[in-house]
């Protein structure tokens, strides 16, 4: 009997010494990608099984956007169907999140391990999760990396691994008032042809009259003094670093000194814009000036709206992404690599979607290749402003050349 | 003696209409305070929280038409039956919106007819209610509310419930807007707030004239999706972008 009793103790105890020598042999030979200072588990090579449905969560954001026959809703659950009919394994159960706490949402569900598997973000690139979240870049072969613009790809990457996938950018623009930027001797034609520097900007402040005012909108950061500081390091993107900061810190209290400015938060901006006697609107996103660009036209105002650059400090043309969408990939079953593959699946899928109009809507431009090539195509519909963006885009570094190749 | 019986006459008749107008002062009259056969006291402006059961209703609808005087009720989607009704004057117009029954009453006085149902408007007592001017039905009569001849308010209020959603279609009255609108303003002048909301794509709920919890929260979704301060309120710049000024 007891002979017996140490058999069964031996038996346990060789089992669960195999069971612990797996975990750690699984740990410490399993892939891995470093990711700032964490190490982050990967594998690329999983494959779906054969027969095994597997059923993915998807977040995105119900954007009030409509287009032509279909809101923005029907459009993505429309994209999910074919998806699904594409690949009957794999199972998608979307959700449609606020606008207005989404992302606090997101960050609840994290906290509690119940994240969804993909993740769409909206107007902000998401922090990454060393716990759950896997990069994207590993998953992707060169063509596929190729295919997204550069500026895009490098804002999704983290210490120079590609962790999301970006779905679209926005690009840091102001709104100007033709006739007062004519009256402060400012030509449009050669800004949105050449650019302007601060200079000028300076230059043009002092021909103000009492009721005027030079410059409105979100002044801040992020704003127009996140576009400021971008346009002095003349980097593309939005990292910045403490001297170039200060010096567009510094010039814009020097601008604005003698109050020549509106902030979003006063209530009198809009107004003074709509009766023109504010020359510059900036640090807004691009379906802001959209909309302003509608009420002026139900206006009929006596002046016409532009589209400008943000001056830069050295006359240099420049372009810094203000804002973006970001795809996500999270881990939610912890062996489970297949599910990790399923959801790489799908967020490829919707990162190359060729539909363009959600994008013209938003006044953004789409990421990848696919629906960059058809959008380009159709700058003829696009009208004047997205033609002029374009142009002004092509000679900064946001427009890596070598996707169209 | 002719002179006598005038003077009786005459103190006949004034007992008489000093009855009649103490007893007309008791009656219920529109927009004014009013003691339910129930019990329930309501107040003029009187304004229901948004946050409330009684407004959930079952997804039955009713609809008054005011330029066509007719009340329809639909189940389920289906229409079950239409009414003829009598709507507000010029200068009393019917509370345009959408609105849902929160309380019911039988015999609210000879004013109000068979039965009474009230409405959650926040800026008077309104209601749709039976009759005794059935000449009235078809014309625009009342002080606001919805009348209806007394057998078919008696067949439509077994039909409804509390909480029924009830929409009443008409031309939404001029009004002036007011620099900011935030939690708990009410007014007809928020309705057209929350009917531009609603065309540029954000749903805040009924167009009821309350901006409550929903309707905050839609405000912020529309300030983050414009890039605007996130203050849950509607200031000069959000009614400029909505096109309301």
């Amino acid at each position: 009997m007891l002979k017996n009793q140490k058999r069964l103790l031996h038996a346990i105890l060789i089992a669960i010494f195999l069971l612990v020598s797996f975990c750690f042999l699984r740990e410490l030979l399993w892939p891995k990608v470093k990711v700032g200072e964490h190490l982050v588990p990967i594998n690329p090579n999983a494959e779906l099984k054969e027969g095994q449905i597997y059923r993915l969560r998807f977040w995105d954001y119900d954007l009030p956007l409509q287009l032509a026959d279909k809101s923005y809703h029907d459009y993505i659950t429309g994209l999910i169907e074919k998806f699904t009919k594409a690949n009957p394994q794999i199972k998608v159960e979307v959700s449609f999140l606020n606008l207005a706490d989404g992302s606090a949402r997101l960050k609840e569900a994290l906290r509690k391990g119940e994240q969804p598997d993909l993740y769409c973000s909206a107007f902000e690139r998401p922090e990454f999760d060393y716990r759950y979240q896997v990069p994207i870049g590993p998953y992707l072969t060169e063509l596929e990396q190729q295919s997204y613009l550069l500026a895009a790809r490098e804002l999704a990457s983290v210490s120079g691994i590609q962790c999301m996938l970006p779905r679209w950018i926005g690009v840091g623009l102001w709104l100007g008032n033709s006739k007062l930027l004519a009256q402060l001797g400012l030509s449009v034609n050669k800004i949105q042809a050449q650019g302007w520097n601060w200079e000028e900007l300076q230059q043009a402040s002092q021909k103000l009259t009492k009721q005027q005012f030079l410059l409105g909108g979100n002044l801040g950061q992020p704003g127009i003094l996140k576009e400021l500081t971008a346009s002095v390091a003349g980097t593309v993107g939005c990292a910045t670093n403490e001297k170039p900061s200060d010096l567009a810190r510094a010039f814009l209290e020097e601008l604005l000194k003698e109050k020549k400015s509106l902030a979003l938060e006063d209530p009198n901006l809009l107004g003074n814009f709509f009766e023109g006697k504010v020359a510059l609107v900036g640090g807004m996103r691009p379906i802001f000036y959209r909309l302003i660009k509608e009420r002026l036209t139900e206006r009929k105002a006596d002046w016409q709206l532009v589209w400008l650059p943000v001056p830069s400090r050295y006359a240099e043309r420049n372009a810094m992404i203000a804002e973006t969408s970001m795809i996500a990939v999270y881990r939610t079953r912890p062996i489970l690599d297949e599910q990790v593959t399923a959801a790489m699946k799908l967020a490829k899928y919707l990162g190359a979607a060729p539909e363009i109009k959600v994008w013209q809507k938003l006044m953004v431009i789409p990421a990848h290749q696919r629906p960059l090539t058809a959008w380009l195509k159709d700058q003829q519909r696009l009208g004047n402003d997205c033609a002029w963006m374009l142009k002004w885009l092509q000679g900064t570094p946001i427009w890596h050349e070598s996707c169209f190749d | 003696m002719r002179i006598r019986i005038i003077k009786w006459l005459l103190v006949v008749f004034g007992i008489i209409l000093s009855i009649n107008v103490a007893w007309a002062s008791n009656l219920p009259r529109e927009n004014q305070r009013i003691i339910s056969i129930e019990g329930s006291q309501y107040l003029l402006e009187e304004e229901v929280p948004v946050e409330t059961d009684l407004i959930k209703g079952n997804g039955d609808l009713i609809i008054v038409e005011l330029n066509a005087s007719r009340l329809t009720l639909y189940q389920n989607g289906v229409k079950i039956k239409s009414y003829p009704v009598a709507s507000g004057k010029p200068t009393t117009p019917s509370p345009v919106g959408e609105w849902h029954v929160i309380d019911k009453g039988v015999h609210w006085g000879s004013g109000f007819g068979e039965r009474w149902m009230g409405l959650n408007v926040p800026w008077g007592r309104y209601g749709i209610h039976g009759t005794n001017d059935p000449s009235s039905i078809g014309r625009r009569a009342s002080h606001g509310c919805i009348r209806m001849f007394n057998r078919d308010v008696c067949e439509l209020y077994k039909m409804v419930e509390i909480g029924m959603a009830v929409h009443i279609v008409g031309d939404f009255s001029a009004v002036t807007l007011r620099r900011e609108y935030q939690r708990k303003s009410t007014g007809q002048d928020l309705q057209l707030v929350q009917l531009r909301l609603r065309e540029k794509g954000f749903d805040a709920g009924d167009l009821d004239g309350r901006f409550g919890r929903q309707m905050e929260e839609t405000v912020l979704e529309m300030q983050r999706f414009y890039g605007l301060p996130l203050n849950g309120k509607i200031g000069l710049s959000e009614q400029y972008l909505l096109g309301l000024r």
